[in-house]
């Protein structure tokens, strides 16, 4: 099945003209955003464009077609399978994996449980659909720098949100599984909180990780790290976003058992990681040997520097 | 001889007819036990596996008896096919393809069909309820036809038995 289809699968019967149109002619579309009463807006990472009701895309406002609430409803009611309860907890965290490993953010009145964790997410009026591509090769540049005689060196990604992190860690982790030409394939252990690297559907991964890569799907980091080396002895572990303490307890743990790291963490350079206070004790010791800092210049996301544990450039 | 014969074969005729209506009521309850069955099934597909409708559907086509099993599986293979049709029109559209090999009447027909527009609940228990509404309904009726069988299988098998004695009788 082609991207195309994959996102015209997430469509009700009566939507499906206008969308099969525009989706057939660009192949090229990032992200649909969909707002109650608000244009269709649609994305390639570098333009945008309004949505026509006849399926023609256009800039100008005026012409673009609106969502009514009664057609968000209807998509949600569909992705969901007509039961919404067997994805709330999805919706609680804001976010649908569809097949094909897309993603769909969500938005609309949170209800809370207690005073910060929230019981469920009604009145959705606003969608965002990110069309998963796996760019096969993302990570051949940066491999050279990843191993040191065959040996692989602990890594961490680093770049603000939307640079490309995900998508080199996910390519990462299907060559250091299958094995490159700077190193043999080993198992590789992932823990995808928010199945955003596997895109798993039922369990099962959507994108290609690799012949020795166990998923551990929607499962909280810390969590997961430590119950993938009991159960699953993985030789490198990945886990997208790093973020909280408990993450970085676990992440010691793992180092300490032996086992490689590639993690991906939100910030704009190694200066910036450097002031973050929950990283300062894994930065002391040393867990890391290589920082790879992204950026994005004219829509397109590049590798701008590589640094070594000293925070030297290996590559700039 | 020949009169003798005739009289045996109204006889057996009436009685035949007699044993197949009971044989009819028999599967009647019978078909509204499955139904009831397939609805508990569901409802803990749902309860404890927390499974989609569709999903909820295969698995239970699995364990049910036909007609229900190719029922339940049709259901799931539309909606697997996602040609874009709501789950609703997808189970109204498949019940009505087994509807005329059921014994069910109109109204316990009606139940199962007008259930597939019981879905797009965001909580579970409501879900639930649904089921366990539809089900309890089935449990019920199946309950009443039990004891309304009862006592109507031994009039049809005497009226039955009657009515053939009296037909061989006048044609005697």
């Amino acid at each position: 099945m082609s991207k195309a289809e994959e996102i015209i699968g997430l469509f009700p019967d009566y939507l499906r003209p206008m969308w099969t149109k525009v989706l057939r002619k660009m192949d090229n579309l990032q992200e649909i955003r969909l707002r109650n009463e608000r244009p269709v807006l649609l994305s390639d990472g570098k333009h945008e464009w309004f949505l026509k009701e006849d399926g023609q895309v256009t800039h100008c406002r005026e012409e673009a077609f609106c969502m009514g609430n009664r057609e968000l409803q209807a998509i949600l009611n569909h992705i969901c399978q007509y039961s919404l309860y067997a994805y709330e907890d999805e919706i609680r965290q804001g976010y649908l994996t569809v097949p094909g490993g897309h993603r769909i953010g969500l938005a609309g009145q949170v209800v809370l449980e207690g005073k910060e964790s929230i019981r469920t997410m009604k009145y959705i009026g606003y969608m965002n659909i990110r069309i998963s591509r796996e760019v096969l090769g993302a990570a051949d540049s940066l491999l050279p720098f990843l191993y040191d005689r065959g040996n692989f060196r602990n890594v961490m990604l680093i770049s603000p949100p939307g640079c490309g992190k995900t998508t080199l860690l996910r390519d990462l982790i299907r060559q250091v599984s299958d094995g490159n030409r700077y190193g043999d394939g080993r198992t590789v252990g992932v823990v995808d909180e928010r199945s955003e690297l596997a895109g798993a559907y039922l369990g099962r991964a959507q994108n290609n990780l690799g012949i020795r890569t166990d998923v551990l799907d929607a499962c909280p980091k810390s969590v997961g790290m430590l119950l993938l080396i009991r159960s699953m002895a993985p030789r490198v572990i990945a886990i997208d976003e790093l973020g909280e303490r408990e993450d970085i307890q676990a992440l010691q743990q793992a180092a300490l058992s032996g086992t490689g790291l590639m993690v991906t963490v939100h910030g704009e350079g190694v200066e910036d990681i450097k002031r973050r206070i929950f990283l300062q004790e894994i930065l002391k010791k040393r867990l890391f040997q290589r920082f790879v800092v992204l950026k994005k210049e004219n829509g397109s996301c590049r590798i701008d520097g590589i640094y070594d544990e000293d925070f030297q450039a290996c590559l700039r | 001889m020949f009169k003798m014969i005739g009289a045996l074969f109204i006889l057996t005729g009436c009685m035949a007819y007699g044993v197949l209506s009971r044989i009819q009521m028999q599967l009647h309850i019978r078909q509204l036990k499955q139904a009831e069955k397939v609805m508990e099934s569901l409802g803990s597909e749902i309860t404890y596996g927390k499974a989609a409708l569709y999903m909820a559907c295969r698995e239970t086509a699995g364990r049910a008896e036909e007609p229900y099993a190719g029922f339940l599986q049709q259901v799931y293979e539309a909606g697997f096919q996602n040609e874009g049709q709501p789950f609703a029109d997808i189970w109204k559209q498949e019940f009505t393809k087994i509807a005329g090999k059921l014994l069910l009447k109109e109204d316990e027909q009606e139940l199962i069909y007008c259930f597939g527009a019981c879905s797009g609940y965001m909580d579970v228990k409501l879900q639930e309820s649904a089921v366990e509404r539809l089900c309890r309904e089935m449990g019920k009726r199946s309950a009443e036809s039990e004891q309304e069988c009862r006592s109507k299988m031994k009039i049809v098998m005497c009226l039955s038995a009657a009515g053939g004695m009296v037909l061989t009788m006048m044609l005697l």
